[in-house]
């Protein structure tokens, strides 16, 4: 009936799922940025190892790679979104 | 497939205590692979050499630059990550604000 408040339950029922979906886009995030992390280091970082530090070059090139890495990820969701409706 | 994190702060208290514990739990349980993977990965990278037991000192000094390079690597796509995340964050809050504007 509508102008009734949803019950306790209910309630309880909508924040667990919330909290559970939540996790999951954190989850979500945490291997996104791994797997940018992994790959952007085997593209850009100069082997053999001379050094610690990261060069000019190397830094442009992640920036570049990440770059690229997010348009893709933007890519293939719009395309996935696409295909499941 | 990008669902903005907004419901977060409209989650009750309790869940977000929750989603705190989860939030701690998943970054130990993330260290802990890092820690793993950048030992494969460096081992991989820079051992070569089965005819001693001790690492020779040229392994053990590329050890040492390849841990320092990962991390720095991990260090920048990090912050660059952060930056694509708010930027779309910014984007979907202001679509939502002219979608409600347009009413």
């Amino acid at each position: 009936m509508p102008g009734e408040q949803p019950s306790e339950a209910e309630q309880n029922a909508v924040a667990a799922a919330a909290l559970t979906m939540a996790t999951t886009e954190l989850e979500y995030r945490v291997s996104l940025l791994n797997s940018m992390v992994a790959t952007c280091h085997d593209r850009c970082a100069a082997r053999p190892y001379k050094e610690g530090a990261l060069s000019v070059g190397e830094n442009s090139c992640i920036d570049r790679c990440a770059a690229k890495y997010w348009q893709v990820v933007a890519i293939v969701g719009q395309l996935l979104g696409a295909q499941n409706k | 497939m990008n669902f903005p994190l907004d419901s977060v702060s409209d989650l009750p208290d309790d869940a977000k205590m929750a989603l705190g514990a989860a939030l701690e739990q998943m970054q130990v349980r993330d260290s802990l692979k890092m820690y793993n993977s950048l030992v494969e990965r460096c081992f991989k990278e820079c051992v070569e050499d089965m005819r001693s037991k001790a690492l020779t000192g040229k392994e053990e000094q590329c050890v040492a630059k390849c841990c320092e390079k990962f991390m720095h690597v991990t260090a920048r796509v990090g912050m660059r990550f952060q930056e694509f995340f708010t930027q779309m964050e910014q984007q979907a809050a202001q679509q939502a604000a002219a979608a409600q504007g347009g009413k």
